[in-house]
């Protein structure tokens, strides 16, 4: 081995050189070759799929808050009209001195939303039981963080916070303690706008166009083809009432439930496909107290489906 | 005479002469090194592409395998290199010709499905790739099958002053969309360390400063993606016992030997995907928790398979959930006991199972399922 060291040493240093070159040479060789040999006998395919985005719909209480913030409170019908600091008001809504010349309420109006993503249709469904006489309604609504300019008629909402554990989707602005802002939804006219981003913890709601309405039972006994935007009233020999109630033939009246629904269409949404829509469900009824003395309780329903 | 005056009294004719033959020596060395590359060059490309060199002397040794598919949603144009910035395009826009569904198409870059892109997947979706080996050799054959998965996002473009670029027609006009509004061009990316700049060449600043994201959602879809070599029984009547699949291939490398004597016969290798909806479905052993919603992926009894997906799972959380730098692997393995199931805890996996699969939807547009096999 030292005789061999001893002689490698003695060489002159071109052929040192000659041999470090072959010697890498080889190397390279000997690592190449398998490498080849490797792709040689290598095919490849593949298969290709297209990603659905994440679809979801919620139905929540007015900016979006848990559906707990919904509240039908008690609708007392001989309450009369007054402003927000407390004076009474006429039917013109001009303040008067004495709650003998006030105008009576004959509405209340109750602001819920539906937000998702990626929902191309859903239908917004009513259901209410017609214990009281009351007349239901759904209207569009707009969302602004002050007050409509002009002699415009709106609804004032609190907001409440820490109220979206229910839909992750963060919250218009940063009006909210505790949630992120979002890039603004934008939205068809006339359904909702993308707020300001404020710090003001009040919203205030715009009654827009009629979503679908309760009609006159009476006319509406029988209809139950047309699926898409109409009232069914559950009445005898009708298929919501024989899906309900079966062939029974003893059923309370006004116990019997009126379905209204509609299919939202050909919305706009954002880039990130989110949209929110407002919507106020007003519930108005006879100023005549008479017809109402006897008070009971209804059963009021609102749901949404997504139909794409 | 010395050594040395022998080397010296030879004349300058003997030295030209000496120099002459070392130079033939090395022309010939040299020009055996070039045939030899050559030849290395142009059997690598006959090999791997198929196609005969035009040089009479070389000969290549023939492929000892062929893959194959077949079926109606089949494309076998050498379509994979085309699968870059036309990505979309071409996935939507591509041909229908008929297909022959019995005829088997070979070569060597293989789409094995297509599809006009209304098809689109979530979590819940299955598959199975059609896929066959063909031996191009009498002897036994042993294949690797190797399964990878490469995510492409959907990026819209800008102009270099960061102004969105829209779509227009052949008259130079803008198309609009329903709404009336322009529709911004895109352009597919892959997702891979790269993805920063490949944004950034499109100036799209958000998917820049998101690059990490679209990183992670890609790696998600890796993780949420299994394989399996074997279809269960999702139609036993005792609907208590369906499930989906057998023999999951956590490592994603399924090795097989191919017997001998199947020369030009069409082998198929079973390949089956799922994107599993719940995580439930994958770890629960058993639906005592009564927290499984939907089929198991594997059977409750087959507890080799269970463990080998439990073990992907741990070794995998950082693809799996979301939430991964919150979850030990004790949360895993308590979840996969009756013994010691706690709620809580399987919500807090459940919940970084769906946030994943939220990221992917999200971020991923078009992924491809890549197979490699080699024989050796």
């Amino acid at each position: 081995m030292d005789r061999i060291l001893a002689r490698i040493k003695r060489l002159p240093k071109e052929t040192k050189i000659r041999f470090i070159i072959i010697f890498v040479i080889t190397a390279c060789l000997a690592a190449a070759l398998p490498v080849y040999s490797w792709f040689c006998y290598q095919r490849k395919a593949a298969e290709m799929y297209k990603v659905e985005y994440p679809n979801s719909l919620y139905i929540n209480a007015a900016n979006r808050e848990d559906q707990v913030n919904f509240r039908l409170a008690g609708i007392n019908i001989g309450e009369l009209r007054r402003d927000e600091e407390g004076y009474y008001l006429n039917e013109n809504n001009e303040r008067v001195t004495s709650a003998e010349l006030a105008a009576a309420i004959t509405k209340k109006q109750y602001v819920f939303s539906v937000s998702g993503s990626n929902t191309k249709r859903y239908i917004l469904q009513l259901a209410h039981t017609n214990n009281n006489l009351f007349d239901y309604a759904v209207y569009e609504a707009e969302q602004t963080s002050s007050p409509p300019s002009g002699n415009v008629e709106y609804i004032k909402y609190q907001i409440d916070p820490g109220a979206h554990k229910e839909n992750p989707f963060a919250v218009i602005g940063t009006d909210v303690a505790g949630t992120t802002a979002a890039a603004a939804v934008t939205t068809s006219a006339g359904q909702t706008t993308s707020p300001a981003v404020t710090t003001t913890a009040v919203k205030y709601y715009t009654k827009g166009s009629m979503v679908m309405q309760d009609k006159d039972p009476a006319t509406d006994k029988n209809r139950s083809t047309d699926a898409n935007e109409d009232v069914h009233l559950a009445k005898d020999s009708d298929i919501y009432f024989n899906e309900t109630y079966g062939s029974s033939a003893n059923v309370e009246a006004h116990a019997i439930p009126t379905y209204l629904q509609k299919e939202i269409r050909d919305f706009e949404t954002d880039e990130s496909k989110l949209f929110c829509h407002y919507y106020i469900l007003e519930v108005t009824w006879n100023g005549d107290r008479s017809s109402v003395e006897e008070k009971e309780t209804d059963m009021v329903y609102l749901s949404v489906s997504r139909t794409n | 005479m010395s050594k040395l005056n022998k080397y010296t009294a030879r004349s300058g004719k003997d030295r030209r002469k000496k120099r002459r033959s070392a130079f033939m020596k090395l022309f010939g060395v040299f020009s055996i090194a070039f045939a030899v590359f050559i030849f290395a060059t142009i059997a690598w490309f006959a090999s791997n592409n198929g196609v005969t060199a035009n040089t009479g002397t070389v000969s290549v040794a023939g492929f000892p395998f062929d893959i194959a598919t077949k079926g109606s949603k089949v494309r076998y144009y050498d379509v994979l290199d085309e699968w870059g910035e036309e990505l979309g395009i071409d996935y939507q826009t591509g041909s229908t010709t008929a297909i022959d569904e019995e005829t088997y198409h070979t070569g060597d870059k293989l789409r094995l499905r297509y599809d006009s892109g209304d098809g689109e997947i979530g979590p819940g979706d299955s598959g199975q790739l059609q896929l066959y080996v063909i031996p191009r050799i009498d002897g036994a054959l042993d294949i690797t099958v190797t399964l990878g998965i490469t995510a492409y996002a959907e990026i819209e473009k800008f102009d270099a002053d960061n102004q969105p670029i829209y779509q227009k027609d052949e008259n130079d006009e803008f198309i609009l969309d329903a709404f009336g509004d322009k529709i911004q061009e895109t352009q597919l990316v892959e997702i891979n360390s790269d993805f920063a700049a490949s944004a950034g060449a499109l100036h799209n600043a958000d998917a820049v400063s998101e690059a990490a994201e679209y990183i992670k959602a890609a790696d998600y879809l890796r993780g949420h993606i299994l394989f399996f070599g074997e279809n269960g029984d999702t139609s036993n009547q005792n609907k208590d016992l369906r499930y989906y699949y057998k023999k999951p291939y956590t490592q994603r490398t399924i090795t097989k030997t191919i017997a001998a004597g199947n020369k030009d016969e069409a082998i198929q290798i079973p390949v089956y995907w799922m994107w599993t909806d719940t995580l439930g479905q994958i770890l629960l052993p058993d639906n005592s928790s009564n927290k499984r919603n939907g089929l198991p992926i594997l059977s409750d009894t087959d507890t080799t398979g269970k463990a080998a997906v439990k073990q992907y799972l741990i070794s995998e959380k950082a693809r799996v959930f979301a939430n991964s730098n919150v979850i030990s692997d004790s949360y895993i393995n308590e979840i996969a006991d009756p013994e010691s199931f706690d709620a809580g805890i399987f919500k807090t996996l459940s919940d970084g199972y769906n946030n994943a699969d939220f990221s992917i939807g999200s971020k991923v547009r078009y992924f491809l399922i890549e197979v490699t096999v080699e024989s050796t």
